[in-house]
């Protein structure tokens, strides 16, 4: 035990995890209160939807080599349900959003059945469509009594628990935080986990070549299947918690832009990697933030119309970014890693820990190799 | 490694049960959380106005700029002549892109990070529908949304206003003149399949009703994502159609349009819904196409510089902003900075945002020297303008090349709700102020 939480890996977890929960208290703080307040509360807890949104699309796209364009939809999906669930059923904000996210999970494990058929660009035309058709099939009249038609679905909005707010001073911000950071940190958890595993195992042997899987006994059409539904899985709790967060759902909330976006962020990220989609979501949080920052300091910048060519802007920034990581953030910073003379150099607190020889045996061994 | 999954399962399980337990354990709701200061945005030197508009990501970013341009340009005509009560006014423009989500996290920044007293202008019906709830919550004035639902003003928000002639109210409008013009046709209605379309095929249906006409409708639709329209003019040519009213987009509009004449060859007269009144539509459906089709505005537009109060504006817009082009979205702008403008000067020394909606709340009968129709509001009635005077497309081929223009017709057609309102008296010292003339005069 002693071992465990001694190891390096442990204590910038425990670090990364005390700064996420002391994240939205921060701004109460001298010096932090210069740069943090609710509005950033309020972009983590973004932030927190977006991971376990494009986790999803990388368990898809990234490990199992899918390319899905219309993940949007299944966001869509899951916000709708999840809205649905808490209006109409009155149910719980926990048991709607796990709900949505098991509903939109067996809808995309139905979807990806077509999908067996087609991969590459014919998969992801496929895809396509759904997010193309979503909208029409929400306005449509024999539904728009559960979906709103065309005005969406409102909620009431979020609040927090009495208790919560006399025992900590917590405000609605800091509880949705909370809340989404949490269900963030069990998703990835979770993703984690079936990478690790035998599924994630078929997941890359699927990727790499179908061929060479289903010679190793690897049930193809079921594993893509799986890939599709644990996808939409993600992205079904994303949306359901992002319709939390926001009380707020419409037929063009998430649109093509949207996923084609997703689809964007995940390649800069990093495909095939947990960091990845986590860096993913950094970027995707932050990218208009950026644009706008650039867009106030360029010189003369009113003068050549910065203010319309924004797109233009995020564009270059898109372009430069995929020379410079070609794999994604997490990709080049695994490569670089990697090329280091040596092998990956380990950690001066490893080395140590190794010296001192808390290590077992096993473990001793296998650093020193 | 079964074992080691196990063992993470067991884990996931005990992290789920904590999660299950934590977030069910106080479900009660609590209402003294939030809340703001009622005056955040406003100092002795300053205070702060914010927009949310497509600046980028939409081809409705060409609007959106416009119209920051226009408003940008009359505060700064402000700014210079010492602000109001000593206060300068600044603007703060959120990007919107059009889109909902973007819209919630923009809002949020120029409410919290901006700390904005109050926002106007807003742009996007979709946008808008994701942060008015916000707004109303938080207790920011929400003025003149540049979109006509009826879901902003029904049911009446103390906090939020509407700037355009909803549709239900032109569709209204339409339906008057289409009775006297086309009484015993058949009415062909041509409908973007949204909020916005929508009410506008309901005024129209309202507004028949309610005259008594004797007249058939047949409702065709089309996506938002969707331009070209062939197909339902067609359908509506097949139907038997007497005269079409339109309500969507502008691109849409001139597609109509250009396919009723060309492709179809068709003489139908046509309406198209006020926010097409703009030149552009002319110029995607070509002049010779769009001759003759009928809109609707409430004002003098960026044009009409014959106008004494257009060709001052355009003045001061050349000096402020100098390389704005002086078009009809620019116009708008400036003139929702200064209604706001109007407001604050209304509002008096003692500026917080109930002196603020007080002021928004009992204009009675306003007209500027540009406006056609006459503005009244009540704490009953947050719509501004409730009538229309419609136009006409007009080409002047006597010129070269030939000019394009919307040229009004008629009288106003008013269904304002506010009635017997009561002028308000001016404030200390108003007369004094820069901005547009006081309420009390």
């Amino acid at each position: 035990m002693v071992r465990v939480l001694l190891r390096p890996r442990t204590f910038v977890m425990a670090a990364g995890l005390a700064v996420l929960i002391a994240f939205p208290y921060l701004y109460r703080l001298p010096f932090f209160d210069n740069y943090l307040s609710d509005f950033r509360t309020f972009q983590a807890t973004r932030f927190a939807i977006w991971i376990i949104v494009l986790m999803g699309l990388n368990l898809l796209t990234g490990y199992s080599g899918q390319i899905s364009l219309g993940h949007a939809a299944f966001v869509a999906v899951g916000a709708y349900i999840a809205a649905i669930l808490m209006k109409d059923a009155g149910l719980p904000v926990f048991a709607a959003v796990l709900a949505a996210a098991l509903l939109t999970g067996l809808l995309g494990f139905l979807i990806g059945a077509p999908a067996l058929r087609l991969s590459g660009p014919y998969l992801a035309i496929a895809t396509l469509a759904l997010i193309i058709v979503l909208p029409q099939i929400l306005k449509h009249p024999s539904i728009d009594q559960w979906t709103g038609g065309v005005s969406g679905i409102r909620i009431s909005s979020p609040r927090v628990p009495a208790s919560m707010h006399n025992n900590l001073d917590m405000n609605t911000d800091q509880w949705l935080y909370y809340n989404c950071m949490l269900a963030a940190l069990i998703m990835t958890a979770m993703a984690w986990s079936v990478t690790r595993s035998r599924l994630g195992r078929a997941f890359i042997a699927l990727r790499d070549s179908e061929i060479g899987a289903q010679q190793m006994g690897i049930n193809v059409s079921l594993y893509k299947m799986t890939a599709f539904g644990l996808s939409s899985l993600y992205a079904g709790a994303g949306g359901a918690l992002y319709l939390y967060q926001q009380y707020y759902v419409g037929p063009t909330s998430f649109d093509i832009t949207f996923s084609l976006t997703l689809l964007i962020m995940i390649v800069l990220g990093g495909l095939a990697s947990i960091s990845g989609a986590v860096f993913a979501a950094l970027i995707f949080t932050v990218k208009d933030d950026l644009t706008n920052f650039i867009v106030a300091h360029i010189p003369f910048g009113e003068k050549i119309g910065i203010e319309s060519s924004r797109g233009a802007l995020f564009g270059l920034l898109l372009i430069v970014s995929i020379i410079f990581t070609p794999r994604g953030i997490a990709g080049n910073l695994r490569k670089q890693k990697e090329a280091r003379p040596g092998g990956p150099r380990k950690s001066r607190i490893a080395a140590l820990v190794n010296k001192i020889g808390l290590f077992s045996r096993k473990e001793a061994q296998a650093s020193s190799d | 490694m079964v074992a080691g999954v196990r063992k993470r399962l067991c884990v996931l399980t005990a992290i789920l049960v904590i999660a299950v337990l934590s977030l069910t354990a106080c479900t009660k709701e609590d209402d003294s959380a939030g809340g703001g200061d009622t005056t955040q945005g406003v100092t002795d030197t300053e205070i702060r106005i914010g927009t949310l508009l497509p600046l980028s990501g939409n081809p409705a970013a060409a609007w959106g700029i416009s119209l920051s341009r226009g408003m940008q340009a009359y505060f700064d005509y402000i700014n210079a002549q010492g602000g109001i009560y000593g206060r300068k006014l600044k603007l703060f423009v959120g990007d919107n892109q059009y889109s909902g989500p973007v819209a919630s996290e923009a809002i949020r920044k120029l409410v919290e990070q901006d700390g904005i007293f109050a926002l106007q202008g807003s742009l996007g019906t979709e946008a808008h529908s994701a942060v008015y709830k916000y707004l109303e919550e938080r207790g920011i004035p929400d003025m003149y949304i540049l979109t006509g639902n009826s879901k902003w003003t029904v049911p009446v928000a103390r906090t939020r206003f509407c700037g355009l002639v909803d549709y239900v109210t032109e569709g209204r409008v339409f339906a008057r003149y289409i009775f006297q013009n086309y009484d015993g046709q058949k009415l062909g209605i041509l409908a973007q399949n949204d909020d916005y379309g929508k009410e506008g095929e309901q005024g129209v249906k309202e507004g028949l009703k309610e005259l008594g006409a004797d007249i058939d409708v047949t409702v065709e639709y089309y996506d938002a994502s969707q331009s070209d329209v062939t197909a339902q003019v067609q359908r509506l040519k097949g139907a038997g159609v007497g005269i079409i009213a339109f309500w969507g987009g502008p691109v849409q509009a001139a597609n109509m349009i250009k396919s009723a004449r060309e492709t179809v060859s068709w003489d139908v007269p046509m309406m198209v819904n006020g926010t097409n009144a703009l030149e552009i539509v002319g110029t995607l459906a070509g002049y010779d196409n769009i001759e003759g089709t009928i809109s609707a505005v409430t004002g003098h537009q960026a044009w009409e510089t014959n106008v004494q109060g257009i060709a001052e504006r355009k003045q001061i817009a050349a000096t402020y902003a100098p390389d704005l082009t002086w078009e009809n979205t620019a116009l708008v702008g400036y003139v929702i900075s200064e209604s706001t403008v109007g407001l604050i000067k209304q509002a008096g020394p003692n500026l917080t945002r109930d002196t603020f909606l007080d002021a928004a709340e009992a204009v009675c009968k306003y007209k500027t020297d540009i406006s056609l129709v006459p503005s009244s509001s009540s704490p009953e009635d947050h719509r501004l303008v409730e009538g229309d005077i419609l136009v006409r497309a007009t080409v002047d081929r006597s010129s070269n090349p030939p000019t394009f223009r919307w040229q009004p017709f008629g009288d106003v057609v008013d269904f304002e709700s506010t009635q017997d309102c009561v002028v308000p008296t001016p404030p200390p010292g108003g007369e004094d102020q820069p901005g547009p003339p006081l309420q009390g005069e």
